[in-house]
C-alpha cells in the first residue's frame, strides 16, 4: 500500500491540525471542565447548554456560524485581515479553529466527568495539611482526574481527525492548503478512477482512530479504578 | 491553658449550630450521637466550614471574627485533621502520602520518629489500596503529624475498625499525645473510646453544647445528660509488682497509691516497676459484696464507700469511693437485697482477667 506525495501531504496536514488542535483544546477544556465539575453558579445549565451545541447541532450549522463570526466579512474576521494581515476564514486557522470548536464539548464532557469523580473529601484534606488551592488543584485533583483527561483529549484529537461538515463550510476545500483526509475522500470518492487513494486514506483514518479510542478507553478504566479506591 | 475558643453561630438546611467551646492543652473528647454535630465542630475548628457569624481563636491567634472580619484559609491554620476514612490519596504511595505536606525538603528526624512511633516502616513503598483499616488509619495521623500541626483534629477516628484495632489506635495517640504534647480533639460516638482517652469530654446534642468538664464530675451534677450506662472505669496506675504470683501482675493507682489492683498476664508486653499503663473496667465487671468474701476465685476485693446511687430503667450504678471511683452497675434487686445505700462501705469484686489494659505503644 504506496501513498502518493499528495496522499503523505493530505495526512501530514490533517495530523497536524489535529495535533495543534489538540494542544489548544487541553487547556480550554481542562480549565472549563473543572469549573463546571467544582463550582455551583447561575445559569450553569445555560453555560452547559451553550458549550454542547456543536456536539448536537448539524455541523454544517457550526461551520456557518464560525463563517459569519470569523469571515472576511465579519466584523472580526475584517478587522484582523485589514489590521494584522491575518486571514482566518478558507486558510489554515480556519482548520484549527473548526477542529477546536467541534471537539471541545466531546473533550468537555469527558473532563468534567473525570472531575466530579475526585472526591472533593481528597481536595479538603490536603487543605487541612497546609497546601495551597492551587497546589491542591495540580498534586491532587489533576493527577486524580488524570486517565479522564488524557481520554478527553484522545477523543479529540480522534474528532478532529474527523471532522468534516463544520471545516467544509469555513476552511473550504482548498487543494494543497485546506484538504484534509476527510475532504479529500469526500472530493475523490467522486472522481473515478481515484478508488484506491480512497481506501487508503480510509484505512490510514480508521487506524488511527481505532487506536486513539482504544488508548481513551484505557485510560477511562483507570479513572473509574481511581473512584472505586 | 486554653488553647482553642469557639464562639459562633452558623446555619445549614435550617439548622442552627450554636457552639460556645473551650478546648484546653491534652486530649478533649467530643461526645454525641449521630447527627449532633460533632464533625461540623471540626470542620468549622478547621476552616472547612465558614460559620455565619461569631469568633474562633487558635493559641490566641484569631482564625475567623465575624466583628473583625478575620478569616485564615484552612491551608494556613496550622490545624491538623485526620479523617473518618483516613482519606489517603490513592495515587501516592504511603512515604509520598506521609511527606506530603513538606516544602521541597522534610526533616528527617520527624519523619524517622512518627514511622517508628507509628510502626509503618514496612508500608512506606505500598499504596493506600493495600493496607487495612487500622494501618491506613495510622499512615492518616502520621501524615497530619508530618504536617507539625499546633493542634490535632481526629473525627471518629475508630468508626470501622475492630475493637483490636480499636484498642491499638488509642495506644498510638496515647503515645502521640506523651511524646508531641499536641492538644488532640476526639470526635466519637463511643463513650468507652473517648473515655480511654481523656476524661475531658463536651457533650454535643442537638447542634450546641449540652455540657463539658471531667465526666467524673459530671457524673455527680444533678441534672446531667451524662448516662453512667455509657460509662466505664478508667484508672491510671503504675505498675507495683508486689504479687510474687508470676500470672498475676499489681498495679497501683497514680491518683492515690493506696488503691491497688491486680490484674492477669500482660502476656508479651514486659512491664518494668514504675512503668505506667491505663486500665479499662466496664460497670458490669464489677460486683458488690457487702463483706469480704473468702475462697474465691476472684483477685481484687477492694473496699470502699458507696458515695452516690444513680437508678436507670434498666439498672442501677453505685460509686464507689475506693481510693479512685470505681462506678458497679448492680441489678435493683441486688440492691434492695443487699441494703446498699450512700455512705455504706462495700467491696468492688473485679476479676483479674476483667480489667483491660491499654499499654503504652512504645
Amino acid at each position: 500500500m504506496w501513498f502518493t506525495d499528495e496522499e503523505i501531504r493530505t495526512i501530514i496536514l490533517t495530523l497536524k491540525v489535529a495535533l495543534i488542535s489538540t494542544v489548544v483544546t487541553l487547556p480550554i477544556s481542562v480549565i472549563i471542565s473543572w469549573f463546571l465539575a467544582r463550582k455551583k453558579f447561575r445559569g450553569k445549565i445555560f453555560i452547559e447548554s451553550i458549550i454542547t451545541i456543536p456536539l448536537v447541532a448539524p455541523p454544517v450549522v457550526t461551520g456557518y456560524l464560525l463563517l459569519l463570526a470569523l469571515g472576511s466579512n465579519s466584523f472580526i474576521g475584517g478587522w484582523l485581515n485589514s489590521t494584522l494581515g491575518i486571514k482566518i476564514a478558507f486558510d489554515f486557522p480556519a482548520l484549527v479553529i473548526a477542529s477546536v470548536i467541534v471537539s471541545l464539548p466531546l473533550s468537555i464532557r469527558t473532563m468534567k466527568t473525570a472531575f466530579e469523580l475526585v472526591n472533593p473529601e481528597f481536595e479538603k484534606a490536603s487543605l487541612v495539611l497546609g497546601v495551597s488551592e492551587i497546589s491542591t488543584f495540580f498534586r491532587i485533583t489533576l493527577p486524580m482526574a488524570l486517565p479522564g483527561i488524557i481520554s478527553g483529549t484522545v477523543l479529540a484529537f480522534a474528532r478532529c481527525l474527523g471532522e468534516f461538515g463544520a471545516t467544509i463550510v469555513f476552511a473550504g476545500n482548498v487543494y494543497g492548503k485546506t484538504e484534509t483526509i476527510a475532504l479529500r475522500v469526500y472530493n475523490d470518492m467522486q472522481i473515478p478512477g481515484r478508488e484506491n487513494g480512497v481506501l487508503r486514506l480510509i484505512t490510514v483514518s480508521i487506524i488511527i482512530s481505532v487506536m486513539a479510542i482504544a488508548i481513551s478507553e484505557y485510560y477511562n478504566r483507570k479513572n473509574r479504578y481511581y473512584k472505586s479506591n | 491553658m486554653t488553647v482553642v475558643t469557639v464562639d459562633i453561630k452558623h446555619t445549614i438546611d435550617n439548622k442552627t449550630f450554636d457552639y460556645n467551646v473551650q478546648l484546653d492543652k491534652g486530649i478533649t473528647g467530643i461526645y454525641g450521637s449521630s447527627g449532633a454535630g460533632k464533625s461540623t465542630l471540626l470542620n468549622i475548628i478547621s476552616g472547612l466550614i465558614k460559620p455565619n457569624s461569631g469568633r474562633i481563636t487558635v493559641n490566641n491567634r484569631c482564625l475567623f471574627s465575624s466583628a473583625d472580619k478575620c478569616w485564615v484559609k484552612p491551608s494556613k491554620r496550622g490545624i491538623g485533621y485526620v479523617f473518618q476514612d483516613g482519606r489517603l490519596f490513592p495515587h501516592m504511595t504511603v512515604k509520598h502520602n506521609l511527606i506530603y505536606s513538606c516544602k521541597r525538603s522534610y526533616s528527617q528526624p520527624l519523619f524517622a520518629n512518627i514511622v517508628d512511633t507509628l510502626a509503618i516502616q514496612d508500608l512506606l513503598n505500598r499504596y493506600p489500596r493495600d493496607l487495612s483499616g487500622g494501618e491506613r488509619q495510622r499512615v492518616a495521623i502520621g501524615r497530619t503529624l508530618m504536617s507539625e500541626p499546633d493542634i490535632l483534629l481526629f473525627d471518629e477516628p475508630f468508626s470501622n475498625l475492630d475493637r483490636n484495632i480499636r484498642r491499638q489506635i488509642i495506644s498510638y495517640l496515647l503515645d502521640i499525645n506523651r511524646q508531641y504534647n499536641i492538644p488532640m480533639v476526639i470526635v466519637s460516638h463511643i463513650m468507652g473510646d473517648i473515655l480511654r482517652l481523656t476524661d475531658q469530654v463536651i457533650f454535643i446534642k442537638d447542634q450546641r453544647v449540652s455540657m463539658s468538664g471531667n465526666v467524673k464530675t459530671m457524673l455527680f451534677d444533678k441534672g446531667s445528660d451524662m448516662k453512667p450506662s455509657s460509662m466505664i472505669n478508667i484508672i491510671d496506675v503504675k505498675f507495683c509488682d508486689k504479687q510474687s504470683n508470676k500470672d498475676i501482675l499489681s498495679f497501683c493507682s497514680e491518683e492515690n497509691s493506696n488503691f491497688e489492683i491486680k490484674i492477669g498476664d500482660t502476656g508479651e508486653y514486659k512491664l518494668n516497676r514504675g512503668d505506667s499503663v491505663r486500665l479499662a473496667i466496664r460497670p458490669d465487671d464489677i460486683a458488690l459484696s457487702t463483706s469480704s468474701v473468702e475462697y474465691i476465685s476472684i483477685q481484687n476485693q477492694i473496699m470502699g464507700k458507696v458515695v452516690k446511687i444513680i437508678k436507670t430503667e434498666q439498672s442501677c450504678f453505685c460509686i464507689v469511693d475506693c481510693g479512685v471511683n470505681l462506678i458497679a452497675e448492680v441489678t435493683d434487686k441486688a440492691l434492695a437485697d443487699m441494703d446498699i445505700y450512700t455512705d455504706k462501705m462495700v467491696y468492688c469484686l473485679v476479676k483479674a482477667k476483667a480489667v483491660e489494659v491499654i499499654y503504652p505503644c512504645n
